[in-house]
């Protein structure tokens, strides 16, 4: 997924950002590929840090991306919304493919607990912490109910709050929280039943 | 577009919801009419939304990232990198993790610094930070961390460097502020460091208080140089001008307040770029608060760029002039208004350092107590003060240190003045870091330690034990984790705004307070905190804190008692009376208990009072059932002996007893002597007998020893019948949080306190023999490697690694030489004590208890045994382990013999076994088996606990047969003299001519001093005097 094309200059990432925050869907589609990387850097450089207990959102993340490949000059987003839908997408791209890849690498297959040396018990994954599972997951709502799907992803993925989805999606705030709770359920049960196998 | 049957289902499960949860299932079974499949899948559904709980409520990134915290992100523990083993995850940062990871080849442990895998197109940028890194590799300096390799992981690059115990720059800001001569100390500490890289043309470029480590040992270490290259990152997608020095866009996340505006604007980047950022950390230092800091990472950078922070003299205000302008010029915009060069800035800072140090500070009179002393060294120091003022400041310094400090430091610490020499040897330290000879008195006079308190954020100062005083030495604030704190007993004080202050006798390695607030601490009362392992052999561990008195009950106390009718209410007195088996009648039972003139009342009072001028004395001639009743009233308890004991402050340093009423004299008022209790408590040592609350064979405890008794009595058990009356039996009160579990409140036997060696009899020799095989071992190559060599004024030090006698390990040793006698030397071969396997590594090994042996002309051979520094194991220590371990010991013993036979400069015909502070004896067990050694001395030693018999130092006394010196302290608790010291010495199998007992007046630990004057006329007469070195 990550190629990083020769000869391209750097005004091609400038040029998409800029259609893509004035709202051309498909720039989101293109500029991704080159972007990726230094996402996925990044993203590893927030997740292997010992932070403060303040949690990091995506679109914080997803600024910075901005900030630093357009210089230090933050584009303006078509809106907010546009932004918070982005930021989540792409966050839930370089997650997900952060976890397969380190399941892929991890030692006694994908659901082995090891013992690290200090004698501290690892617990087999609970249904959250498996990202891959939600991920799947996600996809079977998606072809249910999208605009649930949207909202899991938004607020999971995206770390959003329930106003700043409702932002995001154009819906109230009491469609979200209603949303959110059957998505949550309809999840959690999908999910248990993969568990119990 | 979801189906009209996931609309229906879904429309449903929100009104279900919406319901009170009783009504549910009514509902469904209403709305969802015939449909049972509808109704199943909403009752599943709503199922799910009960059971499904934290389920997706915190974020992906949040979540992933305790995942990796736990799992780590680039390697798993036991995985191989390089040469090396990875063991525990040490920590992590925004550029990768840190791995504590072991190298086989070399059997040492290492830090193993693994890098985020870098971008494809960054092979330039890894090459030049391999090459930067290899540079790094080849400066040793004490304030660089030493890098020892260099290397690719699947991609990922990592760096492998010593492995360090402390805590970094960030950690400790974070717990309080330094003092001024804490930070003037790590900013000269770290402007060396980068002085020495800035020779070599290496830029550290992220310099921050994160990037820089304070080791327990008390040096500073710089992490990281020219890593700041690897993650300059800039996709190829942005249009960073081309620069010479590699510096691009400069990495965020936190670094942003201490990069130089060149950096910022990414400009080339010269090593003034550290002298900046040096400056904004002695900046933080000084001030607690960060030099430029802004909204966000761009509000931070911007005020780099355009604001000048406020001056450091008006944050802080004892910070001299001088200091502030130093931060303010290494602040500059401009590189060229900043320090030219590092060295400058050093420079700078020493000119400072000396003005605050130059004449020495008062503390250091108060330090010295004795005038006669006091005025010599002021007269050296004036005499020295006096002329430097044309003098080259530094060396004058260098001077106080090496021929004023250095030798009183050791001088305060041989005569047992401990605290004197830890303050002493810090101040010293302070000023000269580098200093080899220092820093091993440091080593000498202190040890690491975890001061902790519940609620955290208290302020830690330590003061001499033996006087009440008030000049107290800061430590810090807890938690304090590897401070280092003095090697013996000394008094503690821990303070915290709004919460009631604890002053105690502390001793290491672990301090744990709880703190109370000012106004819930019961009057008169500390609180002692509990531990789950007891305080002796025999008693049992009491894990919830309590309070106790802080004093006895006096006789103004127990008058209230009287006055109020204490003695004919039947109310208080709830213990049964019985004597001799039989039940006595309260009536009568408390009928007894009269003064001199027949009222009811204490045995030493008269007509229903005490002496005038007595009421602060603790009440005495009370029985145990007087004491419990005056309990009850009060409502409080006896203390139980495993409660007493918690609180009272046995140790290795009996210092107490020295500073307790022992006199004879008769008791004193309450407080009125120093001997501090660890909790706060007074006169837990003499004055008078306490009772407790625990019985013995019908009798009860009264411990604690009274004036007019030997100071042993503070340790011994004692116990007398519930109705006795003597002067100088009376108690103190505890008060506790809840019921007490049985087996504190159980009974105890004396028996089962002490054991009793003089009862037993060692095996005979057939069964002897048997135990004597275990031990053998093949005599294979040594494959002697010499690891390290080390000069000071007094030794010569070789560390040596040889392989050891069994499972295929490799053992080290360490050899001082006497730099003032000939070879071949006499040799004596150190069992150390109890520190060794504490701490954890023999680079830190102490030197107190050696120094003299090896002044004195003789070579000391310190064998890293098994169990002790590096070759520490966690494993449980059960019987069968022990006795693995003494068998690995004599091997250990055996095989660092076989290598100095090997040497040409020793001479193995002299060889002696120096047992310290071995309260097993273990020493004893070693000689029996090792033909080799000329003589013994053992220090601290007695018949210890029960063990197995095949490593009961008991069946190897008698085959000791060599000259044997014991040297015991007559307070050691743990030894007592009658029944282990002295059975011990009676077994050993040296013929009486020659073998001694010296008893001292001690506990356990001895004072240097005293232990040298017997230990060096032995050596002379069964070794041999020593040949020294022409000059």
């Amino acid at each position: 997924m990550s190629r990083r094309p020769e000869g391209r200059d750097g005004g091609e990432v400038t040029n998409l950002l800029r259609a893509w925050s004035d709202g051309e869907a498909d720039a989101f589609e293109q500029v991704l590929p080159l972007v990726y990387d230094e996402l996925h850097r990044m993203a590893a450089r927030y997740l292997v840090g010992e932070r403060s207990s303040i949690s990091l959102q995506a679109t914080a993340l997803v600024n910075e991306l901005c900030l630093r490949l357009l210089g230090w000059d933050p584009i303006p987003f078509q809106s907010r919304g546009h932004f918070f839908g982005v930021s989540a997408g792409m966050m839930r791209h370089v997650l997900v493919d952060i976890a397969r890849r380190r399941r892929a690498e991890r030692r006694g297959g994908p659901n082995a607990v090891r013992v690290p040396l200090d004698g501290i018990d690892v617990p087999a994954t609970e249904p959250g912490a498996d990202l891959l599972a939600v991920d799947a997951a996600l996809q079977l709502l998606a072809r249910e109910d999208p605009r649930k799907a949207q909202v899991v992803e938004l607020r999971f993925f995206g770390g959003l709050s329930i106003e700043e989805t409702a932002e995001a999606l154009g819906i109230s705030a009491r469609t979200v929280h209603s949303d959110w709770a059957f998505a949550r359920a309809w999840l959690y049960r999908k999910l248990s039943a993969i568990h119990a196998h | 577009m979801p189906t009209d049957r996931w609309q229906r289902v879904e429309h449903l499960f929100l009104e279900a919801l919406e319901q009170p949860a009783r009504a549910r299932t009514d509902f469904l079974a209403l709305t969802s009419g015939p449909d049972a499949a509808l109704r199943d899948e909403i009752e599943s559904l709503l199922q799910a939304a009960e059971d499904s709980g934290p389920f997706l409520s915190a974020p992906a990134l949040d979540v992933f990232a305790h995942q990796i915290a736990r799992e780590g992100w680039s390697v798993q523990p036991g995985d191989r990198v390089g040469s090396y083993t990875v063991g525990q995850r040490l920590g992590a940062g925004g550029m990768g993790e840190v791995w504590r990871a072991r190298d086989e080849r070399l059997g040492r442990d290492v830090a193993i610094k693994l890098l985020l895998p870098h971008p494809s197109d960054a092979e330039e940028r890894v090459r030049a930070f391999e090459r930067e890194a290899r540079t790094a590799g080849t400066l040793n300096h004490t304030n660089v961390l030493t890098v020892y390799d260099v290397g690719d992981h699947e991609g990922a690059p990592y760096l492998v460097t010593e492995c360090l115990e402390g805590q970094s720059l960030r950690a400790r800001l974070a717990t309080g502020t330094l003092s001024l001569d804490g930070a003037l100390d790590i900013a000269l500490q770290v402007a060396r460091g980068l002085g020495a890289a800035h020779a070599r043309g290496i830029v550290h470029r992220d310099l921050k208080p994160e990037n820089i480590f304070l080791a327990l040992d008390g040096r500073v270490k710089i992490l990281d140089f020219g890593l700041a290259t690897l993650h300059d990152t800039a996709s190829s997608a942005s249009p960073s001008p081309d620069v010479p020095g590699g510096t691009t866009r400069p990495l965020i996340a936190g670094t942003a307040g201490y990069m130089a505006p060149e950096q910022v604007r990414g400009e080339a980047v010269d090593p003034r770029a550290d002298i900046f950022a040096l400056g904004a950390v002695l900046y933080e230092m000084l001030t607690g608060g960060r030099a430029f800091k802004g909204d966000g990472t761009l509000g931070t950078l911007d005020a780099v760029l355009t604001r000048q922070p406020p001056d450091v003299a008006e944050v802080s205000r004892d910070v001299p002039p001088a200091l502030s302008q130093i931060v303010r010029r290494c602040l500059a915009k401009s590189p060229d208004d900043r320090f030219a060069i590092v060295g400058d800035l050093v420079s700078a800072l020493d000119a400072v350092l000396r003005e605050r140090h130059l004449p020495p500070p008062p503390s250091l009179g108060a330090l010295l107590r004795r005038p006669v002393v006091m005025v010599t060294v002021m007269l050296v120091i004036l005499a020295i003060a006096a002329g430097t003022w044309r003098w080259r400041m530094a060396t004058s310094r260098a001077r106080w240190a090496r021929t004023v400090a250095a030798p009183e430091i050791q001088r305060l610490s041989n005569h047992g003045d401990y605290v004197e020499a830890f303050l002493l040897a810090r101040q010293a330290l302070d000023l000269l870091p580098d200093d080899r000879h220092l820093y091993q008195l440091w080593l000498d006079t202190s040890i690491p330690a975890v001061v902790t308190s519940d609620p955290p954020g208290a302020d830690v100062a330590v003061a001499s034990y033996h006087t009440r005083t008030s000049s107290w030495f800061p430590l810090g604030r807890t938690p304090l984790n590897g401070v280092r704190i003095p090697r013996s007993l000394f008094r503690v004080r821990i303070s915290k705004d709004g919460f009631q202050t604890i002053e105690g006798s502390g001793r290491p390695p672990a301090l744990r307070y709880g703190l109370d607030p000012v106004n819930a601490v019961p009057s008169g009362m500390v609180r002692v905190v509990g531990d789950s392992d007891p305080i002796r052999a025999g008693l049992v561990g009491v894990p919830d804190d309590y309070w106790l008195d802080r004093f006895e009950v006096t006789n103004r106390q127990f008058k209230e008692f009287v006055d109020q009718g204490g003695y004919r209410q039947r109310d208080h007195w709830r213990e049964p009376f019985v004597e001799g088996g039989r039940s006595v009648p309260w009536e009568e039972a408390v009928g007894r208990f009269r003064d001199a003139s027949g009222r009811p009342g204490p045995a030493t009072w008269k007509s229903g009072t005490y002496a005038d001028g007595q009421a602060e004395f603790p009440v005495g001639g009370v029985s145990w059932y007087e004491a419990a009743a005056y309990a009850a009233f009060a409502g409080k308890a006896l203390p139980t002996i495993h409660h007493w004991y918690r609180a009272a402050g046995l140790g290795r340093f009996m210092d107490i007893l020295w500073v307790s009423n022992f006199d004879g004299k008769g008791p004193a008022p309450v407080g009125r002597y120093d001997g501090l209790g660890p909790f706060g408590t007074y006169d837990m040592a003499g004055n008078v007998k306490e009772w407790c609350s625990t019985e013995t064979s019908h009798r009860r405890f009264l411990v604690g020893g009274a004036w007019n008794e030997p100071m042993d009595m503070f340790a011994d058990y004692d116990a007398k019948d519930a109705f006795e009356r003597a002067p100088g039996y009376g108690f103190r009160l505890a008060k506790y949080s809840r019921p007490l579990p049985p087996a504190v409140s159980a009974p105890v036997r004396m028996e089962a306190l002490v054991r009793d060696a003089r009862k037993q009899k060692p095996v005979g020799d057939d069964i002897f023999e048997v135990y004597r095989r275990q031990y053998a071992y093949d005599r294979a190559p040594l494959n002697t490697v010499v690891e390290a060599t080390e000069e000071t004024e007094t030794w010569r030090r070789d560390t040596v690694a040889f392989d050891a006698a069994y499972g295929g390990e490799r053992m080290r040793a360490h050899l001082f030489l006497p730099r003032n006698a000939s070879p071949p030397y006499q040799t004596v071969v150190l069992f150390p004590a109890g520190d060794a396997f504490r701490v954890s590594s023999s680079r830190e090994l102490s030197l107190r208890w050696v120094d003299f042996i090896i002044r004195s002309g003789r070579a000391l051979l310190y064998p890293v045994y098994k169990g002790t520094y590096e070759r520490a194991t966690f494993e449980h220590i059960g019987p069968f382990a022990g006795r693995e371990l003494r068998i690995a010991w004599s091997r250990d013993l055996g095989r660092a013999i076989d290598y100095v036979e090997t040497r040409s400069d020793i001479d193995p015909t002299r060889l002696a076994l120096y047992g310290l502070s071995d309260g097993p004896g273990t020493a004893v067990i070693l000689t029996a088996l090792e033909p080799r050694l000329k003589t013994l001395v053992l220090q601290g030693a007695g018949i210890g606990e029960p063990v197995a018999p095949e490593i009961d130092t008991l069946n190897y006394a008698p085959r000791v047969r060599i000259p044997t010196l014991m040297l015991n302290g007559r307070y050691d608790y743990e030894t007592p003299f009658e029944a282990s010291q002295r059975p011990l010495f009676v077994l050993l199998g040296s013929p009486p001519e020659n073998k001694r007992h010296v008893v001292l007046e001690f506990g356990h630990a001895m004072v240097v001093d005293a232990a040298a004057r017997e230990i060096i006329p032995w050596f002379d007469r069964y070794l041999g005097p020593v040949v020294r070195a022409p000059r």
